[in-house]
Parts: structure tokens; sequence; C-alpha cells
């Protein structure tokens, strides 16, 4: 386990009504990092976050959070925490401001100036109860209350779903700016890839109760994938060197995911009756080939 | 065929409610036979008349459930279905013992009336509970000391103004998918362009309502709040419900059961009634359900803003938190509990009540705390709330049945009485320890299903 991760999770089993969500996942994020979260809906990304937060208990298997258990995180771990959940308008009988301030009574760090700047520039309505606003504008305050606890771990749970593309971009920027600034550290789960591309080191693909990939945006994009249509026989003994992931079509063709120069090679070397395609795709239709 | 077995499935979708409807059947069966108590067609329409209320309320509030969900997904022709169900319904379980109770000799109107009005009650019971009780609590103090309700006329009225509920009842699956429709629309992504917003802000969202808060907040660590009276504000607010007591309000509210009292005392001057008391607990008895149960909702719908809140690095300590869930279910009975002692007080002191109707109103509100907050405790203290939850149940019944025991008995100290003390006493006994002891379930984990019911 190295010493300089901010998460860890070795064996992590989690079972919900007799569905085994995750499954043995073993994860390592080191400090500083910034993941990009990928998965099928209802691949399990929410439990992932929420168990490695120590909000679920996990049915076997540990995890750590800067190096602390996070069953029983201290309250000087817990402050360098922030986490975005999913579901936008918490604290919806409160207003924007009330509730930061409320908030801000729990967090010695709490940059209440930062916060003010932030909901201006993101032209939040802070004297507007929160169960009025769009969800929208909802997630856009979760985003605000959490950046403002100035953390150095953030955990963030498709926290743009709703999201207009104009404040979407801000949103990334922000984060980005805030990284520049100061070490932070990111989980950021979403289905917006293009967005992620733009902000995240790696990415984690969570597929089948475990993280399947976890490789770089540049890995992503060095990738082809090959389509490999012929004898039904002939594809079964076929040997892909070196593809990341191979799968099984319906008519019985097989695609893989395999480095560029990789590529070449394959098609050079495949006997006659296999033919060969190689698709240039775009990284969002690379890593849905782990969440088919 | 087919409408009687969705009548089947909406009544039965769960055991217990054919379990407890057989266990009713055979207890009056068991009065008929064995001790003769209830004799001739107009008896049976009666126990048949109970039956059809309590199912009659399960079904109004299943369908309107499911007309709800049909009206989000736009089901097709789901209110035609929802009608054939209302009538199976009707047929199987009003029609039947009424045709047996004309079978059984002349034409007993009495018989329609009693079938009529349970089943009614039991769907208006299902739309306005609270009122809904009190009507019937005041129909259990008068219809038994008044010989009009035996007059055909009153019948016939009794008959005809459930035609009217049942006429409109039989329109509810549809209203309510219009309905329902409506309200989807109002989950887009506009609401805030609605000119007067219906979330109402709490009252404690303001910094400075928050007296200490920030205080609190300066010390290090959740230890730094060891002991602290602001946790429960600190709680309250974080969770969306209120625990400050209105003073005002219940103020007015001692004016107008002061007022109810007096009126009725006006009235019955030389006879002595004490219903307008019994009603005045009735109402106090709601208030403290209410006040309980909204903190409890609140609790079970709010695992979200518990998750953040518990990630926070200054939240109290959970055994700080469990006192305060306590100190808070408590607290918001005071008002309530302080209105019912001054309106006792004032009635007992100008003569309108005597000694046992205080001892029936003290039973009635000690019950109704006692189980109440014992069911809220309970509740928490489980680690996963579900849809059936058997410790409410528990609670309620036991503490009922301590109750009746402790009121039957309330002429000098005898065994019955203890029994009944140790009743009443017992499930809060029992679901504080419960609470106590187990570990702080925060955020509360709870199945769907109860959010949806409650909602």
């Amino acid at each position: 386990m190295s010493e300089n991760a901010a998460i860890t999770a070795r064996g992590l089993n989690k079972i919900f009504n007799h569905q085994l969500v995750l499954d043995h996942l073993d994860l390592t994020i080191e400090r500083g990092e910034t993941i990009g979260l990928l998965g099928s809906n209802g691949a399990g990304k929410t439990t992932l976050l929420r168990s490695l937060l120590g909000l679920l208990a996990v049915d076997a298997g540990r995890c750590t959070v800067l190096g602390e258990p996070s069953a029983s995180l201290p309250p000087a771990v817990r402050a360098q925490i922030a986490y975005v959940p999913q579901q936008p308008g918490q604290f919806a009988w409160l207003t924007g401001k009330a509730m930061l301030r409320y908030v801000s009574t729990f967090y010695p760090a709490f940059d209440w100036n930062y916060a003010q700047d932030l909901a201006a520039r993101w032209k939040l309505a802070l004297a507007t109860p929160i169960g009025v606003l769009s969800p929208g504008q909802q997630q856009r305050l979760s985003i605000v209350r959490a950046l403002a606890t100035r953390p150095e771990l953030l955990v963030l749970d498709e926290p743009i779903a709703s999201l207009d593309p104009a404040t979407r971009i801000a949103v990334i920027d922000e984060l980005s700016n805030e990284r520049k600034r100061r070490p932070l550290t990111v989980i950021f789960s979403s289905h917006l890839i293009g967005d992620l591309e733009r902000f995240c080191s790696q990415f984690a693909v969570l597929a089948g109760g475990k993280i399947a990939l976890m490789e770089t945006v540049a890995w992503f994009r060095s990738r082809v994938r090959v389509t490999l249509e012929g004898d039904e026989w002939a594809l079964e003994q076929l040997p892909i060197p070196r593809a990341a992931m191979v799968r099984k079509l319906r008519d019985g063709s097989r695609t893989a995911v395999v480095a560029r120069d990789d590529a070449a090679a394959l098609s050079a070397a495949l006997p006659v009756p296999i033919r060969v395609a190689v698709d240039e795709l775009d990284v969002e239709a690379l890593a849905s080939e782990w969440m088919q | 065929m087919r409408s009687v077995g969705r009548v089947w499935r909406l009544l039965f979708y769960r055991p217990m409610i054919l379990v407890l409807l057989l266990l009713f059947y055979a207890a009056a069966a068991l009065l008929i036979v064995k001790f003769g108590a209830i004799k001739g067609a107009v008896g049976a329409a009666l126990l048949a008349a109970f039956a059809v209320g309590g199912l009659a309320a399960v079904l109004t509030e299943r369908i309107v459930r499911f007309s709800r969900e049909a009206s989000i997904i736009a089901l097709p022709d789901h209110a035609r279905v929802m009608r054939s169900v209302q009538i199976g319904f009707l047929v199987i379980f009003a029609a039947a013992p009424v045709v047996r109770a004309f079978l059984g000799g002349p034409p007993p109107l009495g018989a329609v009336a009693a079938v009529s009005v349970a089943t009614s009650a039991g769907i208006v019971f299902a739309s306005y509970r609270g009122i809904a009780i009190l009507l019937l609590m005041l129909g259990a103090q008068m219809l038994p000391r008044s010989p009009w309700v035996h007059l055909p006329a009153v019948q016939a009225l009794g008959v005809a103004a459930s035609g009217l509920v049942l006429w409109q009842w039989f329109d509810l699956p549809r209203k309510i998918e219009r309905g329902a429709g409506f309200e989807n629309t109002k989950l887009a992504d506009a609401r805030h362009e609605r000119r007067h917003p219906s979330v109402p802000t709490h009252d404690m969202m303001r910094p400075e309502a928050l007296p200490g808060a920030r205080a609190l907040a300066v010390q290090p660590g959740a230890e730094g709040l060891h002991g602290d009276r602001h946790v429960p504000a600190l709680l309250a607010v974080g969770l969306g419900y209120g625990i400050k007591t209105n003073w005002r309000g219940k103020l007015y509210g001692f004016g107008v059961a002061l007022a109810v009292l007096a009126a009725w005392q006006l009235l019955h001057r030389q006879t002595r009634n004490p219903l307008a008391y019994t009603c005045v607990t009735a109402v106090c008895c709601m208030s403290i359900v209410a006040h309980v149960q909204h903190i409890l909702r609140r609790w079970l719908g709010s695992a979200h803003e518990q998750a953040l809140l518990w990630l926070a690095p200054q939240w109290p300590a959970p055994r700080l938190i469990k006192r305060a869930f306590i100190a808070s279910t408590l607290r918001v009975q005071l008002g309530t509990v302080a209105i019912w002692a001054s309106a006792s007080l004032a009635a007992g002191v100008l003569g309108w009540i005597d000694g046992p109707e205080i001892y029936l109103g003290s039973c009635a509100m000690l019950a109704t705390s006692l189980a109440f907050t014992a069911a809220a405790w309970a509740v928490l203290a489980q680690r996963r709330v579900r849809e059936t939850n058997l410790p409410t149940t528990l609670c309620a019944l036991t503490v009922g049945v301590g109750t009746v025991l402790a009121i039957s008995a309330h002429q000098g100290l005898n065994i019955a009485l203890l029994i009944g003390i140790v009743l009443m006493m017992g499930p809060p006994v029992v679901a504080f320890a419960w609470y106590t002891l187990a570990p702080l379930r925060f955020p509360v984990k709870v199945d769907p299903r109860v959010l949806q019911t409650r909602r």
C-alpha cells in the first residue's frame, strides 16, 4: 500500500438485495491525481464512492482515506474531504446563504469569501430557498459548498449532469484552477466523458463490480478498436497480443481495443479468412467498450 | 373474475391484512355462536361494517398510490381498471352482507346504513385521517346514547351521504391521474420560475437563530460539543424540522380549547356531558402524534443531508446526536401537553369536568405520547428501516392494552392497574435502552418503499 495514497481499497465487497455490486474491488489513488470514474448505469459508482467515504458499510474488505480507515475517519481527515452527492437539492428548506453558513459552522477552514465569490461568478441566487432552485442551480450550489471547505480530497458523484455546457466548462475550469493553486485529489464520477477528458489525468472503468481498467487519458487516446470478422473457429484460436479488451459480439465477430501500432501489426499478421477493420474512436466510444 | 383477482391483489398485497381480516371474522363468529352476543341481520351487517370500513381505507390508499404512479408513466386506461376494482370491492364486501341481511327477514335499512356508512368512513379515513379519527371518537361517544340513530329517516340520510362519498370515490382514480400529471410538471427544470415558492423556509435558517453555533464550531473536534444544549437545534436545522415551541400559538390553542369547553358547558348546563373535553383531548393527542411523526419523517427523508453532515469534521459525536434526538422528540410535545394540562385544570376548577374524566384524558395523553415516542426511538434503533415496521406496531399495541387495563382499573391500586402501568411504560423503556445501546445509524438506512409510502 502506497504511503502517498489518498485512497486505497482492498477486496471491497458490497451486496445489495442479494446482488454483488462490488466484487473484491481493489483501487489505489495517489495524492494529487484526478480520476474520472466511469461505468454504466447501476455499475456501482455511487456505492463505491459512498463505501470509500465510510457512508456505506461494506460486507468485506477495507479502505482507507488519507491514511485513515474509512469506517472511522477522525475529524482532522474529515476536514480534508468534500463530497458532492449525485442528488442535488440537499437542505431544500434553507436558502443557499443559510445552508453555506450552516455548513461553515462545522468546517474550520471554510472560506466564506471564496464561496460568495464563486456564487456570484456562477450567478447563484443565495437568497432563494434551495428547494425552489432548478436542479442545475442546486448542483452548482452543492459544488460551491464542497469547494469552499478547501478540501484536499474532492469526491464528485455526477455533479455536472444537470448543468448547461457553459456552466460545465466553468466548473471544470474552476476545478483545474484549484488544482493549480493547491494540492487536490479529485474523484469525478460522470457519464460526460468529454468533460472528464479536459480535467482528469486518469480514467477508472468500473464494470462487473471491479475496476476493470485504470489508465491515463493519453493511454486511451493512443488506442483504437479493431473488429475481426470471419470463421468462428479461426477467431476462437486467434491470439490478439497486448489487447486491452476483447469482446465477442452477437454475430460471432470480435472487437478488441489495442494500441494504434499493434493494430497495424495485427492486420498484417492475420490469416486470410479473417477480415479486420480498424476504427479510430474517441475516448468516450473506447471507454464504453468496457461498459457493454 | 379479473376484477375479483384485482381486488384480491390490491387489498391483500400484504398477508398481514388477510390474517387480520380472518381473525376479525373468526372473533365475530365466536361472539355469535358462543355468546349469542349479536343476533339478527342488522347485527351481522354491523360486524361486516367494521371489516368493510377497514378494507375500504386500505383499498383507497392503494388506489391513490397506484393512480399517482400510473399517471407519472401515463398508463392508458388505468382509471377504468381501478373503477372495475372499486365495483368488485363493493359487490364482494359491501353488497354481499347487505343482500344476506335482506334474505334474513324484512328489509333492514339499518343494515344498509351500517355497511354504507362504514365504507364511506373507511374512504374518508384514508384521505383525512385526523378528521376521521375525531369523527369516529365523536360517533363512539354519541351514537350508543342516541335513540335518533334508529330512526329510518336518519338511517336514510346516512345512506344518502355515504352514496355521495362513494360517488366521489368512483371518480378518485381519474381525478388523481389528472392531478398527479399536473404535479409531475412541477418537477421540470423551471421550478425557480414559479412566482410564489411553495417550499417553506425554515424559521431557524438564519445563522443568528443558532445561538452558540459559532462558538461551538471554534472548539476543536466533536468532543468540544459535549453536553451542549444547542445540539438539538443544530440537528433540527440540518434535517429540516423545528423544535422550538411557539408559545403564542399554544396560547391561542388554549384559548380555543377553553372557548369550546365553555360553549359546550353553556349548551349542556343541566346534564353533565364530557364530549367537548374528549374532543379537546383527542385533538391534543393528534397534535402529539403529528409533532413526533414529523421529526421521524424528516430523519427518514434526509439521508443525503445526513451523509454530508456526517463527513463534517466538527459534527457532534454520536452519543450527542442520540441524546439530541431523544430530547427533540420530547421537547416538541411540551407545548401540546401544556395546552391540555391548562385546559384540564381550568375545566376542573370551573367544575365542567370531574376526576374520572381527567384521569381518562391523562391516560389517553400519556399513552399517545409513550407509544409514539417509543415507536420513533425503536424505528431509528433499527439497522435498516423497513416498510413493515414491527416495533411500531408492537409499541402501539402494548401501550394500548396497558392503557385499557389502567383505565378499567382506576379505582384503587390493584393488580390490573399495575400490569397496565407496566405495559404502558415497557415499550418506551425498551425502545430507549435499544436506541441508546445500538450504534447510531447516521445516515439512516431506509427502504425506499418507506419514503414512497410516506410521500
